[in-house]
C-alpha cells in the first residue's frame, strides 16, 4: 500500500528532519499515541482534531481540505516542554512545503497552551509529565 | 419536491466556473394605476408588462471576473436558466488560511 497524501506524513518528516527538535526527542514523534514500549519523555504526540472541505456545486470537494492537528510536546521538565514547543512552532508554523505526495499548502498556529499531567493511583510511580499543546490550522492537497 | 443543489453546471462565455452559490432574480416595473376613485381603505392597483430585471449573483472559487465583459451564460442541472449576461459587478477576495474566493453579479437579457 502506498503512503497517502497526508499533513501527517509531512508533520512527521519536518520534525524527524530539524535537528533541535531531534536533539531533544530522540525522533519520538508519535502519531495519535505513544507506545508503551519505548515512549519515553520527552516526546511529541500529534493528531487530528477535525477536518472539513470546500465543495463546488458541479464537482462537490475541491480538494483543498483543511484539519486541525494537535501536536504535543511533553517533557518531565516544564524548561524542555517548552523549549521543545517553540522548536516545534519554528519547524511548522507558517512552513509548508511537500514530502512525497504530501504537499501541505497552508500551515499555521492557531492556539497555544501549557498544561501538565501528575499520575494518579495505578500510574502513581510515573514521574509528573508537562504539556505545551499547539494546535495547527493545516490545509493540503489531495 | 425538494431537489438538491448538487450537480448544478454555471458557465459564462464558454467558461465552466466553480460555483458555491448561484441566485436567480427576475423583477419587473410596475405602475401604481390607482386613481382618485379607490375607496376608502381599498389597496393600491398596480399594472405589470413593462420592462423587467433579470439577475444572476454567483459566489465561487477563483479570479475575478472582469466588469463589462458580455456573454453566453448558462445554468443546467437542477436549476435551468439562459441568456446574454453582462457582468454588473464583480469582487475577489484572499484571506489567510483561506481559498480564493470570487463574487459576481451579472444583468440578463
Amino acid at each position: 500500500m502506498s503512503n497517502p497524501s497526508t499533513p501527517e506524513i509531512y508533520i512527521n518528516y519536518r520534525l524527524n528532519s530539524e535537528p533541535e527538535v531531534v536533539a531533544m526527542t530522540g525522533y519520538r514523534h508519535y502519531a495519535i499515541f505513544v507506545p508503551k514500549v519505548g515512549g519515553e519523555l520527552p516526546f511529541v504526540v500529534y493528531a487530528r482534531r477535525n477536518a472539513s472541505g470546500e465543495d463546488t456545486l458541479r464537482d462537490g470537494p475541491v480538494g483543498l481540505p483543511m484539519t486541525h492537528v494537535q501536536i504535543s510536546s511533553w517533557s518531565e521538565d516544564p524548561d524542555e516542554a517548552r523549549r521543545l514547543g517553540d522548536a516545534v512552532r519554528r519547524t511548522l508554523d507558517g512552513r509548508p512545503g511537500a514530502v512525497g505526495d504530501a504537499t501541505i499548502v497552508d500551515i499555521r498556529l492557531v492556539t497555544e497552551a501549557d498544561d501538565f499531567v501528575e499520575p494518579q493511583g495505578a500510574g502513581a510511580q510515573l514521574p509528573l509529565a508537562y504539556e505545551v499543546r499547539q494546535l495547527y490550522q493545516v490545509r493540503w492537497q489531495q | 419536491m425538494a431537489v438538491s443543489s448538487q450537480g448544478l453546471t454555471f458557465t459564462f462565455g464558454g467558461t465552466a466556473l466553480s460555483v458555491t452559490n448561484v441566485q436567480v432574480n427576475e423583477s419587473q416595473d410596475l405602475v401604481d394605476a390607482t386613481d382618485l376613485g379607490v375607496a376608502q381603505n381599498d389597496r393600491r392597483i398596480y399594472i405589470g408588462g413593462f420592462a423587467s430585471d433579470a439577475e444572476v449573483t454567483i459566489e465561487y472559487f477563483g479570479n475575478l471576473l472582469t466588469s463589462g465583459v458580455s456573454g453566453a451564460l448558462d445554468i443546467s442541472g437542477p436549476l435551468s436558466y439562459a441568456g446574454v449576461a453582462t457582468v454588473s459587478s464583480s469582487s475577489v477576495t484572499a484571506a489567510v488560511g483561506d481559498l480564493v474566493r470570487g463574487s459576481a453579479s451579472f444583468r440578463v437579457r
